[in-house]
């Protein structure tokens, strides 16, 4: 392509802009960039005053795909803020939701919008015929997912039972059991969804940068633990704002951050998998394998792969967590906190990467100020970065190869582009 | 899900932070406060787009309770059927947030499991932005939403057809 404009819109809602913009002239890249509107900020503004007991169910609605995470880490935020600790019963339960909604993420991701474009496909439509085993397979694991988010949430989105310091009601250990075996049941489908992405092909771009995620001791963190990097050293989570600094930039209403080393850096599957690929369950480890993906890798492509290897991950570990439910039996346990003014900060891997709350509460429990880090904005600059990096390696390809690659390389990193709201739209003819 | 049919569903799309958006949750409350008649089901769907195709599938049938843009002066309350009335949507995506009630019944069509009868409620929103709480117009419409989808519901046949 030697001269011309890429644009790709994503809703018609947003009127006036592209959200991958691109300007070449004379064989050369002139401009490029990624933008998109932003809901947590609205959110920010929205908790101010409200009370502790409210911020997660408020901050679930920023999202319909990520709501549960967004719950955890409020109620982890506010927790930690009010100095509560919760049980070991509480803290299995919330992994075991929390898996759940990223396998109901990644499947929705992987299946119905990646794979498409690894198949030759404009959409999950034509897969309906032409790879009807495949599409069924993931409609079951989605299933899967939402009947698991229920079960322990209350809700398939936007999880009810879950609040501060415990559960308002808990599953019955029939239920739990019943799940298990469904769980089992769901690796098989994992390992031929995992089959399906070995038979892919997927495009060859590596450029290097920094990749942050959660890092625990003891497993492959996805609810707890500090920051840690492959540039090397971890950081306390409390501690986040050194290592991770907002900024924003003037065509775009979204927050964006760097790191404190690199002008940008990457969260998600990808980050998760090159930072604690260790602590992967033994299936993973195999279904990475078998993906051909090792660490570090540089491919941002390669983040879809890498969320595949997680829902494998994810059915497993929640085995054993089931298996230490079970164990214990499950018991009402006394949710009374001490309201007291605080600060607190909470981080969980949510599908799309590390999500940040931070909450400051008054004496009466009400919060007066409040930051959101969602991960989506996290990756803008990268986003952007790999841009600007790859476009170069392909102008001499026709436009509409450079913008599906385009389009390719955004949906690899399933950004959040504000699902908070969707207004029908009726034809009356 | 391929098993037979499934109990009716009335499903509340909507964001109750986001102004009249949050009238398909709003309703659903108000629903789910009284008795409905057996096998049938409510669910406030948020804004989980493609997440939504499990709960949708093989219904017999399913009532949508939506805030919609439908070109109506505000605080119109609406009733269509799918596919008779089209909506608008697209199914090339570049995220998963992007999906919402098109795009699910698209796909579940595409799969053969739309629901037989899918009915919409509609309301023209007099008011959207980030806020908690609905219009006047809105708050005003909710209880005729409810008494023209517990007016349909009451219809359903006593026993799921064959299948």
């Amino acid at each position: 392509m030697k001269d011309g404009k890429i644009q790709v819109h994503y809703l018609t809602r947003v009127e006036g802009h592209g959200n991958i913009q691109v300007e070449i002239s004379g064989g050369e890249l002139r401009s490029f960039r990624w933008e998109i509107p932003e809901a947590p900020r609205f959110f920010e503004a929205m908790v101010r005053g409200q009370s502790y007991a409210d911020v997660a169910h408020i901050t679930s609605r920023i999202c319909g795909i990520c709501s549960i995470g967004h719950t955890l880490c409020a109620l982890q935020a506010v927790e930690n803020a009010l100095g509560v600790r919760p049980s070991e019963q509480t803290l299995l339960l919330r992994k075991l939701i929390l898996h759940g909604e990223t396998v109901q993420s990644h499947i929705l991701h992987a299946g119905y919008l990646a794979a498409p474009d690894f198949l030759g496909a404009p959409s999950v439509v034509p897969l309906v015929e032409s790879h009807r085993e495949v599409v069924l397979t993931i409609v079951r694991l989605h299933r899967l997912a939402n009947e698991w988010c229920d079960l322990i949430g209350g809700r398939t989105t936007h999880p009810i039972n879950a609040v501060v310091n415990g559960w308002t009601s808990l599953p019955t250990e029939e239920a739990l059991a019943g799940l298990r075996a469904r769980i089992e049941a769901g690796l098989a489908d994992a390992w031929a969804i995992v089959e399906v992405f070995r038979a892919l092909s997927i495009p060859d771009f590596q450029r290097d940068t920094e990749y942050l995620a959660l890092q625990h001791p003891d497993e492959y963190a996805f609810y707890e633990g500090d920051i840690a990097s492959t540039d090397g050293g971890t950081t306390p989570v409390p501690d986040y704002r050194k290592k991770v600094i907002e900024f924003i930039v003037p065509y775009s209403t979204a927050k964006r951050a760097r790191s404190d080393r690199r002008p940008s850096y990457a969260v998600g599957a990808l980050a998760r998998f090159n930072n604690n690929y260790d602590r992967l369950s033994p299936q993973a480890k195999k279904a990475a394998e078998a993906l051909g993906l090792r660490p570090v890798c540089t491919n941002p492509f390669m983040n879809t792969v890498a969320q595949v290897v997680e829902v494998v991950h994810a059915l497993e570990d929640s085995l054993r967590l089931i298996d230490l439910l079970l164990a214990r039996g499950l018991h009402p346990e006394d949710r009374s906190v001490e309201v007291r003014a605080g600060h607190g900060v909470g981080a969980v891997e949510v599908p799309r990467g590390v999500l940040f709350h931070e909450y400051t509460l008054d004496e009466r429990g009400l919060v007066t100020e409040a930051n959101l880090v969602i991960p989506t904005g996290q990756n803008h600059q990268n986003i952007e970065d790999d841009m600007g990096a790859l476009i170069p390696q392909v102008i001499d390809r026709p436009q509409e190869e450079i913008r599906l690659l385009l389009e390719m390389l955004v949906r690899a990193y399933d950004p959040c582009i504000s699902c908070s709201t969707h207004l029908l739209e009726v034809n009356f003819s | 899900m391929e098993d037979g049919r499934r109990p009716v569903l009335i499903l509340g799309l909507g964001n109750p932070f986001y102004g009249d958006d949050g009238f398909g949750p709003a309703v659903v409350e108000a629903l789910s406060r009284l008795t409905l008649p057996a096998g049938v089901e409510v669910l406030d769907g948020g804004t989980a787009g493609l997440g939504l195709l499990p709960a949708i599938a093989r219904r017999e049938r399913l009532l949508v309770v939506d805030a919609a843009e439908m070109g109506r002066p505000p605080g119109t309350l609406m009733h269509f059927r799918w596919p008779e009335v089209g909506l608008g949507g697209a199914l090339s995506l570049l995220t998963p947030h992007q999906a919402g009630l098109a795009e699910v019944l698209a796909l579940a069509e595409r799969l053969g499991w739309a629901p037989r009868e899918v009915h919409i409620f509609a309301l023209q929103p007099a008011s959207l932005g980030w806020q908690k709480g609905l219009s006047r117009l809105a708050r005003e419409k909710v209880p005729e939403a409810v008494a023209a989808i517990l007016a349909e519901v009451s219809q359903v046949p006593a026993e799921p057809d064959e299948r």
